[in-house]
């Protein structure tokens, strides 16, 4: 679909240049920025629709640090908003002080994510926020143990039993709701986000030339596309690495071995380290790997380019990145039901 | 006078009527700047108000940001009836405050942007209910849309604000414009009435102004005595009118009254000195002396100026008139210190009543001042004037009829005395005077009967030619016996003068003498020459050539023995008429002396004018030539001028046999006094005359 719109783009500039006009340039230069507008509206399922306050109580839960077994860790602990979401480690500790399998992912922008965890295979924000809560590595806890602990808390009874008047507080309701708060989280508006609103000063030059180059050259925006600069996509990208991602649920298809879902790259320049497995430790690392294209096999996404960049061409791709946070984590600290 | 005429209404009505006019189109323009303010004021307000509308909305956009805002901090859970609850209170305050815009706004392109406002406003609130959870959907709008969202409402809200704001300014502009051009509308009216009661009042005014000057100006000369002139602004009918025809009314009464005054004025003033004339003067001592009571201290005093003839003479009438002026002048100042009255009588005469006890304790006291007074040498033109008077006082308390006559005859009788003493000197009437008076007056009416009966003789004086001793002639002298006694010729000419009887005494001598003459030539054969004094009363008429052609006629004398002998005083003081009476009188064929030569004070110039057949040099000349040889000097000379004159020289008084030489040595001609014969009465004259051989001298 996606590819199909490039072409369309492609044709129309085509069709446009043989008139030479520059003005043709900058309506194709517009079409191109238009795949880039922000959505103004955020999609609930119709099976957890929005209200502040189950959003609410899932902030709650998520910043809660009684979710996990020990109680030592909440979601945040990893998907800390002052790191992007995520914690500035290869791999996040868990409960037990064990180093995880994996770079913990941002939860920004994912409520028109179609699946989650690295490896996808989480279908909904639900199921996906059961994971972690009960990974023994992660934060180490069951739903009985854990329903029966907040239901000591009176806080906890109460708005649940407000909310969720008829099951109260249930694994179900908690996973809704923690779900519910983490689709409200999306990226800020970002220096980018008015550059393609319209204002040609709210980036630099290099930022801009980055940007072709993210969209041309490097062909980054065949992955890393739209708004949000993923296609929510499983692909290998040619790291080299034992974890076999998308290819544990699938071992006999080539093509899904070693593939990882493609992250957003809003707030990017907060989120390092980079990588499934944290390894690239700055962009310029992970711009290196592409010009490296990776390790040549089988399940190697072919959208993968054999480019090289010029120094200049480094710098643009992460001036242009930058462009794409907005610093301010734009998040207030809950206040937590007292035990 | 009609109201309407007057000045008062001509002036106060217009200023009235103006002022009335004047005040209502203030009135009603400021009434209409009023209500225009008052529309604008209106208008601004409901501008103002719909402004704070407009701010008031963006406010509650604001709350229920806010609202909104604290829900998506997520930071507690606030229940749904909760929001719900702020929410529609919200809601309803920001469409009441819509409401409120709408209905206060008016402006097209405001309502316009109030519409705008509210659909993006209905939109907004969707999305805010969305976000609060009031209506469920499965999508709510991002945080940054909705943020967007809400900075367009409320930038709207502020642009509608602002425009409000600026229809408010507009509107207090065009307020102010239009309170500005109502003021100026009420300041040309003004101007323009007050231009127009200015230049009304100042033509009137102008107009009563001009006609107050000219009344003034008219006033003016009235005062300065003008009293038929023309008094302008009599057809006026105002009250400047009234005015002129009255100012007219009284000028010409005025110049009635001041043609009486006057009249009567002269009556009683003397017209050089501006003193009282005799008549007011006597009506006043009249007046002085029927006051019983305070006559005691009354004087009264003639004055006669000395020398008044020499001076009109050697200086002229102006300076003669000049010193009447000046000497009036100090009398009337001195007349005024003593509750007086001076009067110029005619001439060089003037008279004073005067008090004692005033400035002056008694008469004698007054006579010294005004003597004092008097001496103050006067200067004329480049003369020094020495005036001179004699002063004759009579107190009234000594008089014994205190009547007019009496007391003025009574100064009379002073005055004559004091000049008789010596000039420059005064004389009160006393009982001396009072004595020598009353034999005056005796003397005056016996001689007045005297001469009326004939009974005035004459006596004759030999007159001896000093070279050959002969008679040549007899000078016949006025003899009179009173009761038997002789009364010295000195005493009873000057009453004669005095009473005017001397012209008939003159004429009696005459005729006596002439009668003598013809009679001695009756008896002798020979021709007495006689010579006779002739007053100068008598040259003051004609009547002297006919009276003594007549006597002349009577007699038989021929007239060329009659040597006719006049005064030098009275020949110089009446020199114009006497020369041509002398000139008549020598036609007749007599001869004409002049007597006393010497003693007058004339210069000698009038011999030029007339030559006299004899000089007679008066007696004090021979008296003291054997005093002292300047006096015999003197006797020499003038019997030397008059001889130059070529007349013959006679004289007077030789008493002695030296005197008789002294004369004739010096060359006079004829002799005459005691040394040759005393004054002989008409019997002893013809008894002599027979006893002595006549030489004709004539």
């Amino acid at each position: 679909m996606r590819i199909w719109r490039h072409i369309t783009i492609a044709l129309i500039g085509v069709f446009s240049l043989e008139h030479s006009s520059v003005s043709s340039a900058q309506e194709i230069s517009q079409l191109l920025r238009d795949e880039f507008k922000r959505p103004t509206v955020i999609t609930f399922p119709d099976n957890a629709p929005y209200s502040p306050q189950v959003a609410t109580l899932g902030k709650m839960l998520f910043f809660d640090p009684r979710l996990s077994g020990t109680q030592n860790m909440s979601c945040t602990t990893c998907h800390n908003p002052s790191f992007g979401w995520e914690t500035p480690v290869e791999k996040a500790i868990g409960t037990k002080n064990v180093a995880l399998d994996r770079h913990a992912p941002t939860v920004l922008n994912l409520y028109e994510a179609p699946q989650f965890f690295w490896d996808g295979r989480a279908k909904t924000l639900e199921e996906q926020a059961e994971g972690p809560i009960t990974h023994p590595k992660e934060m180490g806890a069951n739903f009985p143990d854990l329903i029966a602990r907040l239901e000591q808390i009176e806080e906890y009874q109460y708005w649940f039993g407000m909310i969720f008047p008829e099951a109260g507080i249930t694994k179900s309701n908690i996973l809704t709701a923690i779900a519910t708060f983490e689709r409200t989280l999306i990226s800020g508006w970002s220096a980018f986000d008015d550059w393609i609103a319209g204002d040609e000063n709210a980036i630099s030059n290099s930022a801009k030339r980055g940007f072709d180059i993210f969209t041309g050259k490097a062909g980054c925006s065949n992955c890393h596309s739209g708004w949000n600069f993923t296609d929510h996509q499983l692909h290998d990208i040619g790291l080299e690495t034992e974890d076999l991602g998308g290819g544990i649920f699938a071992p006999d298809d080539q093509s899904r071995q070693h593939t990882f879902k493609t992250p957003t790259l809003r707030n990017i320049t907060d989120r390092a380290p980079f990588m499934h497995h944290g390894d690239l430790l700055t962009l310029r690392d992970v711009i290196a790997h592409y010009e490296t294209g990776g390790i040549q096999r089988p399940s190697r996404s072919k959208l993968i380019k054999d480019v090289k960049f010029t120094n200049q061409e480094v710098e643009d791709l992460i001036s242009f990145m930058a462009t794409l946070t907005e610093p301010n984590p734009n998040i207030k600290a809950p206040s937590l039901p007292p035990r | 006078m009609k109201l309407r005429n007057t000045i008062q209404f001509k002036l106060l009505l217009p200023i009235v009527l103006l002022l009335l006019v004047a005040a209502a189109c203030i009135g009603a323009v400021s009434l209409y700047v009023f209500d225009t303010n008052n529309r604008q004021s209106e208008l601004g307000a409901q501008a103002l108000q719909a402004s704070h509308h407009a701010h008031n909305a963006n406010q509650v956009v604001g709350k229920i940001d806010t609202l909104v805002q604290e829900t998506l901090d997520m930071v507690s859970i606030k229940s749904e009836a909760h929001l719900r609850t702020r929410f529609e209170s919200f809601a309803a305050e920001l469409n009441v405050t819509l409401n409120a815009l709408r209905a206060t706004s008016q402006e097209p392109e405001i309502l316009e942007q109030i519409s705008s406002l509210e659909s993006e406003t209905n939109i907004w609130i969707k999305n805010v209910r969305l976000l609060l959870g009031l209506d469920k959907s499965n999508q709510i709008p991002t945080r940054f849309a909705f943020s967007k969202q809400t900075q367009k409402i409320a930038s709207k809200s502020l642009e509608i604000s602002m425009l409000t704001e600026d229809v408010v300014q507009n509107h207090s502009e065009n307020s102010r414009n239009e309170f500005k051009n109502g003021l100026l509308m009420v300041a040309a009216l003004t101007l323009g009435l007050l231009a127009t009661i200015t230049i009304y009042l100042f033509s009137r005014i102008k107009s009563i102004g001009v006609s107050m000057t000219n009344l003034a100006s008219s006033m003016t000369e009235i005062v300065d005595g003008n009293l038929d002139l023309a008094v302008q602004g009599q057809d006026r009918k105002d009250e400047v009118g009234q005015m002129a025809r009255n100012l007219s009314k009284f000028a010409s009464d005025l110049s009635e009254l001041d043609h009486v005054k006057k009249e009567k004025f002269l009556l009683s003033h003397d017209v050089l000195t501006g003193l009282a004339n005799r008549r007011l003067f006597t009506e006043r001592l009249e007046q002085e002396l029927m006051d019983h009571a305070n006559r005691g201290n009354l004087i009264v005093a003639l004055i006669d100026l000395d020398n008044f003839k020499f001076i009109n003479d050697t200086m002229g009438h102006d300076a003669g008139d000049a010193l009447l002026v000046e000497l009036s002048n100090r009398f009337q100042k001195i007349a005024d210190r003593c509750n007086g009255l001076v009067a110029r009588f005619g001439g060089d005469e003037f008279a004073m009543i005067a008090r004692t006890g005033t400035s002056y304790q008694n008469a004698e006291e007054l006579g010294e001042f005004l003597l004092s007074k008097i001496a103050i040498r006067f200067q004329f033109n480049s003369n020094l004037i020495q005036p001179g008077c004699s002063i004759g006082f009579a107190n009234v308390e000594d008089l014994e009829t205190p009547v007019i006559s009496d007391a003025l005859k009574a100064a009379d009788v002073a005055l004559y005395e004091a000049k008789a003493s010596g000039k420059a000197r005064f004389q009160v009437y006393d009982e001396s005077i009072k004595a020598l008076h009353i034999r005056q007056q005796n003397l005056a009416e016996n001689l007045k009967s005297a001469i009326r009966g004939g009974e005035i003789n004459a006596s004759y004086q030999p007159k001896i030619c000093l070279n050959t001793g002969a008679m040549v002639g007899v000078e016949a002298l006025a003899r009179w016996q009173m009761n038997g006694e002789w009364i010295e010729p000195e005493e009873f000419v000057t009453i004669a003068e005095r009473t005017g009887l001397i012209r008939s005494m003159d004429m009696q001598v005459l005729k006596s003498a002439a009668e003598f003459s013809v009679e001695v030539y009756g008896k002798t054969g020979e021709r007495l020459a006689i010579s006779s004094n002739m007053s100068a009363q008598h040259f003051l008429s004609e009547d002297i050539v006919s009276n003594v052609q007549k006597i002349l006629k009577q007699t038989g004398l021929p007239p060329s023995y009659y040597t006719l002998e006049i005064t030098e005083n009275s020949a110089v003081e009446n020199w114009d008429a006497v020369v041509s009476t002398l000139a008549k009188l020598r036609m007749l064929g007599i001869k004409i002396s002049i007597d006393d030569f010497g003693t007058g004070y004339s210069s000698l110039s009038y011999l030029q004018r007339f030559k006299f057949d004899e000089i007679k040099i008066d007696k004090e000349f021979v008296n003291r030539v054997d005093e002292n040889d300047d006096s015999l000097f003197l006797f020499s000379s003038i019997i030397n001028m008059a001889k130059g004159l070529g007349s013959k020289i006679v004289v007077e008084g030789i008493e002695t046999s030296q005197q008789g030489i002294f004369a004739k040595q010096a060359g006079g001609h004829i002799g005459q006094g005691f040394l040759f014969g005393k004054p002989l009465s008409r019997t002893d004259a013809l008894a002599y005359v027979e006893r002595i051989e006549l030489s004709a001298v004539a």
